[in-house]
Formats: structure tokens, C-alpha cells, sequence
């Protein structure tokens, strides 16, 4: 394929768009592209729309058949990745070797870094509108939660990849604050045991609508769930890892994104700002003490005559303070 | 919340996603499977909203609303685009860096004037350098003294006088 030419803007719109597409520092949230493949059965095209509804408004869905095998050649998806400025694919097909397959995409730089598929068990498929009840609201920030030891494995398996791309896909937008009423539904994976070796432990995919009760010997509430849809089972199907060498350029982090740590400045519990400051060392050498004729610093030096010069009594005021100094310490 | 506190291998939070990670092995889904789910999914969202109420900072906006401020996400995920490189820095960017020339700022056309209470115009129509109103106004010397000399032209006099005539 043919690398896109450089477009260079000749309007201000035109500028704004390539400016907001460009490499950035703090990255703008993931587009979401949702894509079908020629034969896409009718549990995956309810998939698509159900997970597409709860990705809005970041999220595109195409309508048109498009004839591409993303294990094989994934390089027109990497050209709808670049057109749509959309870094996340959810590709859908349906094949008699792979059923109800739905393909996660991660893209990198309009490139593809990893993929995996994942086949929906059409037997327990319940989409959103099969619950009757409220939704959550669009574009709300979901809670995640992965339940099962799968997720946690210490080496990289298609369960990890699943998490990561799981959590990429629902996450949202990354958000400072959030808003106690925006916390309205949770999304749970869960990952069965294994079993035996020949079958690959299925990821359940519920949502859930948070309802809180009020305690009444506890400040936290009681937090209740209920089904809200889509409720999806997955089996895990084929895995493209990330080639390390370009995610080892995804996963690096810019410069000067961390705040530099002042010194000698905390904040504690309550949120109070404390500082501590560093006085020089006090010179008790000035201190003024009770004023007496014996301690008057011109008998200081008359008594010290042997040593010092008698001339040096009648200099500057510096050097008188200064012979008188010494002879302190010497006393 | 004994039932959370149960649990062999405690949860843990990534509080900037929002997220729960579980790593207790599920219970067997041979019967009941959607309760048993529905129970390990309200667990997770009991401890994520307890650790939410508890550990982060709740704060009033400015319309009122309740907001949790979330920490930074600490489970790295990948970036989506190529960190942004640097500008190369031209010539005059090193020359002025080395010199200590910082670009000039422009503070606008507005000052504050603090007997009308209001911002103005620096000059101009109803600007602050046109005293209007004030019928009388002192002299500045000075330059009032060279303009009353037209003889006078600079430095350049004596040197015109010393060539002699043109």
C-alpha cells in the first residue's frame, strides 16, 4: 500500500483537524472503528450494536461489508485506521471454521500492534434491549472489574491480552475527577478455571447497573447490582502478539509529563500545604546580652593588650567586634 | 462487608480506570452460573466503590455535583501514537537561549484606570495618555524648550558649521 502523502493545510479548519490528529503528549481518547465482514451472522451484528452503544460517542460503525481477513492482511484496516483517525477495531464475522468471531484490534501509529479473536457463544447471547430496564446513561465512564486468576497470569497469554484490551476498549476517556452521580455501571469479565487442557476457559462479559443503599452503622453504602445487558460468553480464538520492538515505542513514556517533586514541600492528610524552611545558623557571637561596664567590649581589649596591638582599638567598628570576638573564644 | 474481607487474595485497584482486578479463582458456574456471577461482580463493585468513598477526595464543583478526584492510572497501556518529537531548535533559538532573549510580551491595549474603575484604551479615542478635562496642564520643559529652538539639530551641528558652507 501506498504511504498517504503529506497534507499540508491550507485553511484553519484543515490545520485544526491535522493538529488535533497529530502525535500528542496527552493523547486524545481512542476512536473506536466497528466493522463487519461479508458474512457476519446475526448474533455478531447484535454484538457490534450493543457494544457500539455502550462505546458512544467514541465509536464509528460502518455499515458496509468489507472482505478482510485481519490474521491475514490487516493493511486496509491500518488505511481505516488512518482515515478515521480510529486506533481501536471490532472487527465482526461469521465463518463455519470461526462462528460469531469478533476481533479486538489495537493500533500504533496507524499500524496494527495487537489482535485477538474472540468467539461469541451464541447460546447465551443476551443483548441490551432483552433486559427491560433503565440504561445507563451514554458516554458515562464504567467501572471494570476482571474477576478469575487467568488475568493475573504472570506471563503474557492471550488472558492478559484479553485485560488489556478489555480494559482499552471500555475504559473511556481518562478523566481527573469523576462525578458521584456518573458512577451508574460496572462492566465484569470474569475467566473461568481451567479445567483440562483442550478447552480454553470461556471470559464472561456482563454489564451491571450500581444501585447504593444507604448503611445505617456505616458511612459507605451497600452496593447493589442488576443486569442491564449486553451479557456475552467469549472463547478465545487466535492471538497476534505485539511485536516488541513497536511496543516498546508504545509504551514509552514523553518527557516532563511527570510534576518535578518540590523539596521540603508536602501536603498532609487534611490537604493543608506545608513547608518547611531552613534557617542560616544563628551567629551568637552578635548576641545582645545584659548590658554591664564590666562586659563593655573596650575592656575586653584593654585586658587582652598583651596579645593584640593597642592600635587596633581605635580602628573601624568591624574590627573592633571582631577583636572582641576572639577573645571570647579564647576565654 | 465480611464477605470481601473473606477473600484469599485481596483486590486490587487501578483507581485512575476505574478498575477491579480479582484474582481469586472463580467459582465453579456448573449451576446457578448468573448468580454466581452476579455475586462475584457486586463483591468487586462493594470493594471498588468503598475504596473510591475512602481513599480519594471528594470535592463540591463550582455547580454543586460531588466529584471524586481520581489518581493517575498506574496499569500502563500502549500509546496510540508515537511520542511527539522535539522541535529541532533553529539558530537564532540557540543564539537567544544563550543571550537570555525571551520574547517580548504583549500586555494588551487595555489598562486598568483606577478613578473610572474600569479598563481603557493605553492611547486613542478616550485613551489614559489623553488627559481630557483637565483645563490646565504644566508644561514639560524640556522638550517644550527644543521645539522653541528650531536652531538646534542634534550632535550633528558643530560638524555641519566645521564643514562650511554648502
Amino acid at each position: 500500500m501506498l504511504p498517504i502523502r503529506q497534507i499540508k493545510a491550507k485553511n484553519a479548519r484543515t490545520k485544526r483537524y491535522l493538529d488535533n490528529k497529530a502525535p500528542q503528549v496527552v493523547e486524545n481518547p481512542r476512536n473506536t472503528l466497528f466493522l463487519r465482514y461479508t458474512s457476519c451472522s446475526e448474533i455478531m451484528q447484535l454484538v457490534l450494536n450493543d457494544i457500539h452503544s455502550l462505546k458512544r460517542p467514541l465509536a464509528t460503525k460502518f455499515t458496509k461489508k468489507n472482505s478482510i481477513h485481519p490474521f491475514e492482511d490487516p493493511s486496509s484496516l491500518e488505511f481505516f485506521a488512518d482515515k478515521n483517525d480510529a486506533s481501536l477495531m471490532v472487527y465482526g464475522s461469521h465463518s463455519k471454521k470461526r462462528p460469531h468471531c469478533m476481533t479486538l484490534v489495537r493500533c500504533f501509529d496507524y499500524k496494527i500492534l495487537d489482535m485477538l479473536e474472540l468467539y461469541v457463544d451464541p447460546e447465551t447471547m443476551r443483548t441490551l434491549g432483552q433486559f427491560k430496564n433503565a440504561k445507563a446513561a451514554v458516554g458515562l465512564k464504567p467501572l471494570i472489574s476482571f474477576s478469575g486468576s487467568a488475568f493475573e497470569s504472570p506471563s503474557e497469554n492471550e488472558y492478559t491480552l484479553a485485560k488489556s484490551l478489555l480494559l482499552e476498549l471500555f475504559k473511556g476517556p481518562d478523566v481527573e475527577a469523576i462525578d458521584v452521580e456518573g458512577l451508574q455501571y460496572m462492566i465484569h469479565f470474569s475467566v473461568d478455571e481451567e479445567d483440562n487442557d483442550n478447552v480454553k476457559p470461556q471470559i464472561h462479559m456482563r454489564c451491571y447497573l450500581i444501585k447504593t443503599v444507604k448503611q445505617k452503622n456505616s458511612t459507605l453504602p451497600r452496593v447493589d447490582v442488576e443486569e442491564m445487558g449486553p451479557r456475552i460468553d467469549f472463547r478465545v480464538g487466535r492471538v497476534r502478539e505485539a511485536d516488541p520492538e513497536m511496543l516498546k515505542e508504545a509504551m514509552r513514556k514523553p518527557k516532563n509529563t511527570e510534576a518535578k517533586t518540590k523539596k521540603n514541600i508536602e501536603t498532609d492528610i487534611i490537604g493543608d500545604k506545608v513547608g518547611r524552611i531552613h534557617v542560616g545558623k544563628q551567629d551568637l557571637g552578635q548576641l545582645q546580652t545584659r548590658k554591664m561596664k564590666g562586659l563593655k567590649r573596650s575592656r575586653d581589649i584593654a585586658s587582652d593588650d598583651d596579645e593584640e596591638d593597642a592600635g587596633v582599638a581605635v580602628g573601624s567598628d568591624v574590627e573592633m567586634t571582631d577583636v572582641g570576638k576572639r577573645s571570647k573564644v579564647a576565654a | 462487608m465480611a464477605d470481601i474481607q473473606s477473600k484469599a487474595q485481596p483486590y486490587v485497584f487501578d483507581l485512575g480506570h476505574l478498575m477491579c482486578s480479582d484474582a481469586n479463582p472463580l467459582p465453579s458456574l456448573a449451576q446457578e452460573k448468573e448468580a454466581v456471577l452476579t455475586a462475584t461482580a457486586r463483591d468487586c463493585a462493594q470493594g471498588l466503590i468503598n475504596q473510591l468513598l475512602t481513599t480519594c477526595t471528594i470535592a463540591r464543583s463550582s455547580d454543586g455535583d460531588l466529584q471524586i478526584k481520581l489518581p493517575d492510572p498506574s496499569t500502563r497501556l500502549p500509546r496510540e501514537k508515537p511520542v511527539p518529537k522535539e522541535k529541532e531548535k533553529t539558530k537564532w533559538d540557540k543564539f537567544a537561549e544563550k543571550k537570555g532573549i525571551k520574547a517580548k510580551k504583549r500586555d494588551g491595549k487595555l489598562v486598568y484606570d483606577e478613578t473610572k474603575g474600569d479598563w481603557i484604551p493605553k492611547y486613542g479615542y478616550k485613551g489614559k495618555n489623553m488627559n481630557d478635562g483637565d483645563w490646565l496642564v504644566e508644561v514639560d520643559e524640556k522638550p517644550e524648550r527644543k521645539k522653541r529652538a528650531p536652531e538646534s539639530e542634534g550632535g550633528n551641528k558643530s560638524k555641519r558649521t566645521k564643514n562650511g558652507p554648502r
